[in-house]
């Protein structure tokens, strides 16, 4: 029997307990790297074992580059009641189905969601699709056009493990590296939230949240190299059916640039024209070239601007 | 084996088979790095291989998860298929196990301890306390992730309840109580998994 009085015996033990943990040394840290590869790789088994999919690999062309690879996990369970595609692939109109895991190779995609949402996904990226309007970004970069219109329905939740990003419109993209998060908003407003706090970034902010460490802003031009992959994946627009000023409107959102009339009557005579054929596989800039050769109008790009006139 | 856990254990797996992604990622978060630490003590800290091991087991779990029937521990289980890996990732990287049977695994702790109050200089003493050592991280590595961290937080970092509170983020209150908890289950664990009644004092 142990005659000490208890509180001896609590110092002792906590000492005895204190030497054992010391012996082991400081629990080990786990590089970030290393716990992103587990989780996309698990993630990826999971989502496969919860939801039966196959697996399908097919060449897409990307909108400029040339043929590239691709894997998407198909969601094919066996419920009788088929679910409905949240998006469609714009290269090939297939469908994307929640529970699907997007891993680009050494080429991007670009889909369009429900409700006209360009969802595009940089090469060398893995992303989940949690639901209609909520995706887990595992790895990579992707970029979202919520549209030129601010609606209750249009809103996107991009997770990662360091954060969520929420958008209040329009156009914004997500990269997650490392464990390191960044927003970065061209238009609109974005509410970004990790564990602690939630950030709202705006037009030309980038915030990065790094695990452990301050929350960076910066600014970045909305205009510029920066989005040029994005610029690269945009669905395409269809001449047919449209005026002129809808597609020079188009070219200024996909190139961050601003649009400029000479005065109100090149504006409205914009408006009244209308322009036919097809500018796939063209950049923006290069159809705004292609487009108003076959017109009256003339245009000079002179920095961010470009000038109708 | 607490009944909270067990019941705890068997409800986080039944969601995670059945596709909740919030429940695939608490069970990730929870797991993977403990996973993770109980394995480099097996691969005598080669993080790539420990990381090939800790894959493989968690993409098999998460493909049986619905096979778990709360018998055991999820982690205990975790660990089982854990140890199996380890085998089989040994056998096709050509590598010799660290130990056939680890020291952990057979009755001869004391003798280790005892051998260890001799002189420090003796190469079988350092192996002692370096087998300790890694007994102490397994046990760790068994406690759930916030008990540890409180350890951790307070033995090896030096940290008041204060300040563990902030860190963990939580009343002082309740890091008081995760402390208390984190002591106890520490050495019920270290007791109960090697059956080992050191020449220390453990109430």
């Amino acid at each position: 029997m142990n005659d000490k009085p208890q509180s001896k015996i609590d110092d002792e033990s906590d000492s005895t307990l204190s030497a054992l943990l010391n012996l082991a040394g400081p629990t080990a840290e786990i590089p970030d790297q290393l716990e992103q590869r587990v989780y996309a790789s698990v993630r990826s088994e999971w989502t496969q074992s919860t939801s039966r999919p196959r697996v399908m690999r097919w060449a897409v062309p990307a909108a400029l580059a040339a043929t590239v690879l691709i894997a998407i996990s198909m969601n094919t369970s066996n419920v009788d009641v088929p679910s409905l595609p949240v998006g469609t692939v714009v290269a090939n109109g297939n469908g994307v189905f929640v529970g699907d895991v997007i891993d680009t190779g050494s080429g991007g995609i670009s889909l369009v969601l429900d409700g006209d949402i360009s969802l595009r996904v940089d090469s060398n990226t893995i992303l989940a699709v949690d639901s209609a309007r909520s995706f887990t970004l595992m790895a990579g970069q992707i970029y979202v056009d919520t549209g030129d219109r601010i609606y209750a329905d249009r809103h996107i939740t991009i997770v990662t493990q360091s954060g969520k990003a929420t958008d209040i419109g329009t156009q914004f993209s997500v990269r997650y590296e490392n464990a390191d998060m960044s927003v970065a908003v061209r238009e609109g407003q974005v509410d970004l939230s990790d564990n602690r706090q939630t950030y709202s970034a705006v037009r030309g902010e980038k915030v990065t949240i790094r695990p452990g460490q301050e929350v960076q802003i910066e600014s970045v031009p909305i205009a510029g190299p920066e989005w040029e992959w994005a610029i690269a994946l945009a669905p395409g627009f269809e001449l047919d059916g449209h005026s002129l000023l809808d597609f020079l409107k188009w070219v200024s959102r996909e190139t961050g640039m601003e649009l400029v009339f000479d005065s109100d009557e090149v504006r409205a005579a914009a408006r009244r024209s209308r322009s036919y054929g097809s500018i796939e596989g063209l950049t923006p800039l290069e159809a705004v070239e292609a487009v108003l050769a076959t017109t009256q109008f003339d245009y000079s790009i002179d920095g961010d601007t470009i000038h109708i006139r | 084996m607490s009944t909270f856990q067990l019941r705890t254990d068997r409800k986080l797996a039944k969601s995670v088979a059945a596709g909740d992604v919030q429940a695939f990622d608490a069970f990730f978060k929870e797991y993977f790095p403990r996973l993770f630490r109980f394995t480099m003590t097996r691969t005598d800290g080669d993080a790539d291989l420990a990381e090939e091991v800790v894959q493989r087991t968690m993409c098999i779990v998460v493909r049986k998860m619905g096979s778990y029937r709360g018998e055991a521990l999820l982690f205990t289980w975790l660990c089982q298929i854990c140890r199996n890996e380890l085998v089989t990732v040994f056998r096709e990287r050509g590598v010799v196990g660290r130990n056939s049977v680890p020291f952990e695994d057979i009755p001869e702790i004391r003798a280790a301890l005892e051998s260890m109050t001799g002189d420090p200089d003796n190469p079988e003493n350092e192996r002692a306390s370096n087998e300790l050592a890694r007994f102490v991280r397994v046990t760790l590595a068994h406690l759930p992730l916030r008990y540890a961290t409180a350890l951790d937080l307070k033995y090896i970092r030096g940290c008041s309840v204060a300040e563990i509170a902030d860190e963990m983020n939580m009343s002082t209150k309740a890091a008081e109580s995760v402390l208390s908890r984190a002591r106890a289950a520490f050495k019920e664990g270290f007791r109960s998994l090697w059956d080992f009644e050191p020449d220390f004092v453990l109430d």
